[in-house]
């Protein structure tokens, strides 16, 4: 085995025709629109970086508290929280543009109430140079309608892809809900619809208890789960999708460093996002980039993509 | 800011749960307003490990001596129970300074300043501002209240800062519910004894200062909107990330004026905050805040 040095390493991977420089993003709704986290991570360094979810009107998310830690992670009902495709246009294309001309690619979120929401989002992000990329969010758990009903049910999640698809000059990748019973049939359901990607997976839908108060812990009752508390189930559901469908599958779940974000490869994803992991340590990302070269420098390996879907079973 | 491992180089425990951590950053330390906090990793474990608690959690600055830092903590959950296990030489992860900070008082004006329990400690680094500012002349009197004499390691910001020999001791105001120290009643109680029943308002214009448990901000606005005065507090909400990605540290506006933009309703107390004008923002944590 020759030595490789971490530089000689080449971390490009391809995500349905978009070229990205490594394969790491930061996940929707845990990094804001970009902005936030450029004094604290060398943003320009991230493979891609998906952009918190945009509906067609701002949403006011919910009353507080919105999150708490639980046992290797945490639960949040922020409720989507977001400034509206307008809002998106006049006040975060400018840094996002300047993110995509460093080569960054810029994914946004799509998110919607209707089906005719979720395709105009589309429509109103058609012609933005600075969007490599839609992300459909069908599967917050955190609101009480839309959402969450398109990301657990075969027939409404396709529909759902395909006014996305629609409305799009972008590839649309779908956000897949881990709180499905068969989340392949869901991932084959978006595909012959038109996704390009799947990214999977959101939160899972979980509870938090003050005991002395016997009140739930978040405003609204339950919430969504993330961090490492998630990432077995993540593994095999990215496992099973990428088994399952035939376009490529980024994956997420509790990723707090370079040997969790190889460990989707392995499973099957081509790239991955780092969502909870950026509250705790916002440089998680650019650890994970150096890492993942490092490691693969350490065993030979002169292509990331050489691990991609290689678990031995 | 700074995003840091930082040397734990003292770590006192000050009694029924209340202790004092000191951690050394030179720039930091330099770059510390009064109101200002950080984001602390409660348990430095190895690279790359996966800490219980998994989320950092956030700390007023309360004095900054020379390239130390001082933080106050009470024990109070898991993250608190696990920062007890911090010794010297450890390195915790430290994220800050953040947020923002208070408006100081304009010369003339004399700043009052209420501080309830774990609360005190962005009153002693208004009052640490106060004197750098205006040395002895510096105008402020100080009403802290703890629940009693067990508690007394909650004042220790003060007892150490300006205490007997300080010129300004005697304008450092302690209050316990049970009496045990000082005024017996709630700190808001003190300032109005003070104030009102004894009739020691002091000359001139003052500026309200507070921070503690939300029931006294919430009396704390209540007192300043009926007598005119004005008031900011520093609120305490749960928080995940500090830097305004997580989005869960919302406290709502009061003035929302309707606009549509979310971000002018719900607003980030680790952005926006955690200094608000009282009347600015609806003071209420669900009861749930640990």
């Amino acid at each position: 085995m020759s030595a490789l040095r971490p530089e000689d390493v080449s971390l490009a991977v391809d995500i349905a025709g978009l070229s990205m420089r490594n394969p790491v993003m930061l996940a929707s709704g845990t990094a804001g629109y970009g902005a936030e986290m450029s004094e604290t991570l060398d943003m320009a360094r991230l493979g891609g970086f998906v952009t918190k979810g945009i509906a067609v009107h701002p949403w006011e998310g919910n009353a507080p508290p919105r999150i708490a830690e639980t046992h290797a992670g945490m639960l949040n009902a922020i409720g989507l929280q977001n400034v509206g495709l307008e809002g998106f246009l006049n006040d975060k294309v400018p840094y996002l543009t300047e993110l995509h001309d460093r080569g960054v690619r810029v994914v946004v979120n799509v998110i919607g109430k209707t089906l005719e929401e979720y395709h105009d989002v589309a429509r109103g992000l058609r012609g933005v140079d600075c969007v490599d990329a839609l992300e459909l969010n069908i599967s917050c758990p955190n609101i009480k309608e839309g959402g969450i009903q398109f990301g657990t049910d075969c027939t409404s999640a396709g529909e759902a892809t395909a006014a996305t698809v629609e409305g799009a000059d972008k590839p649309v990748w779908v956000k897949l809900s881990p709180n499905v019973t068969d989340v392949a049939a869901m991932g084959r359901a978006c595909e012959e619809q038109g996704a390009a990607a799947l990214s999977l997976i959101n939160t899972l839908y979980g509870l938090a208890v003050d005991l002395e108060t016997r009140r739930p812990r978040l405003s609204i009752g339950a919430g969504g789960l993330s961090g490492p508390a998630i990432k077995p189930v993540a593994l095999r559901m990215v496992w099973q999708v990428s088994t399952a469908c035939s376009i490529p599958v980024v994956g997420m779940g509790g990723i707090w460093g370079p040997e969790d974000a190889l460990e989707f490869l392995v499973c099957g994803a081509s790239a991955v996002q780092i969502g909870t992991a950026n509250f705790v340590n916002p440089r998680t990302a650019e650890e994970c980039i150096d890492g993942m070269a490092a490691w693969c420098a350490h065993r030979g390996i002169s292509d990331v993509r050489e691990i991609v879907g290689t678990l031995r079973l | 800011m700074f995003d840091r491992r930082c040397e734990v180089v003292a770590h006192r425990d000050l009694g029924a749960g209340v202790r004092l951590l000191s951690f050394r950053d030179a720039e930091m330390a330099a770059d510390v307003r009064p109101g200002a906090f950080v984001m602390l990793e409660t348990r430095p474990g190895p690279r790359g490990t996966i800490a219980a608690p998994v989320l950092p959690r956030p700390f007023s600055i309360q004095r900054v001596r020379g390239d130390v830092l001082d933080v106050m903590y009470r024990v109070v959950g898991t993250g608190t129970t696990a920062m007890t296990e911090l010794r010297e030489g450890d390195r915790p992860r430290v994220l800050g300074p953040l947020g923002n900070t208070f408006r100081l008082p304009d010369p003339g004006e004399t700043a009052v300043l209420l501080g309830g329990g774990v609360g005190i400690p962005p009153m002693v680094a208004l009052a640490d501002a106060l004197v750098a500012r205006d040395g002895e002349e510096a105008r402020f009197e100080a009403y802290l209240g703890v629940s009693g004499a067990a508690d007394r390691g909650c004042l220790v910001g003060f007892d150490e800062g300006y205490g007997p020999g300080s010129p300004h001791a005697e304008r450092v105001f302690r209050a316990t519910m049970d009496g045990s120290i000082g005024f017996r009643g709630h700190v808001v109680a003190a300032w109005l004894d003070r104030w009102e029943a004894r009739g020691l308002r002091p000359d001139g214009p003052v500026r309200l200062y507070a921070c503690g448990p939300m029931v006294m901000l919430r009396a704390v606005a209540a007192t300043a909107l009926e007598r005119d005065l004005p008031a900011q507090v520093s609120v305490e909400t749960m928080m995940g990330c500090g830097i305004g990605i997580c989005m869960g540290c919302v406290i709502e506006n009061k003035r929302y004026d309707g606009s549509g933009n979310p971000y002018d309703r719900w607003l980030l107390a680790c952005r926006k905050g955690p200094v608000f004008d009282a009347q600015s923002v609806i003071l209420d944590d669900g009861g749930l805040l640990h």
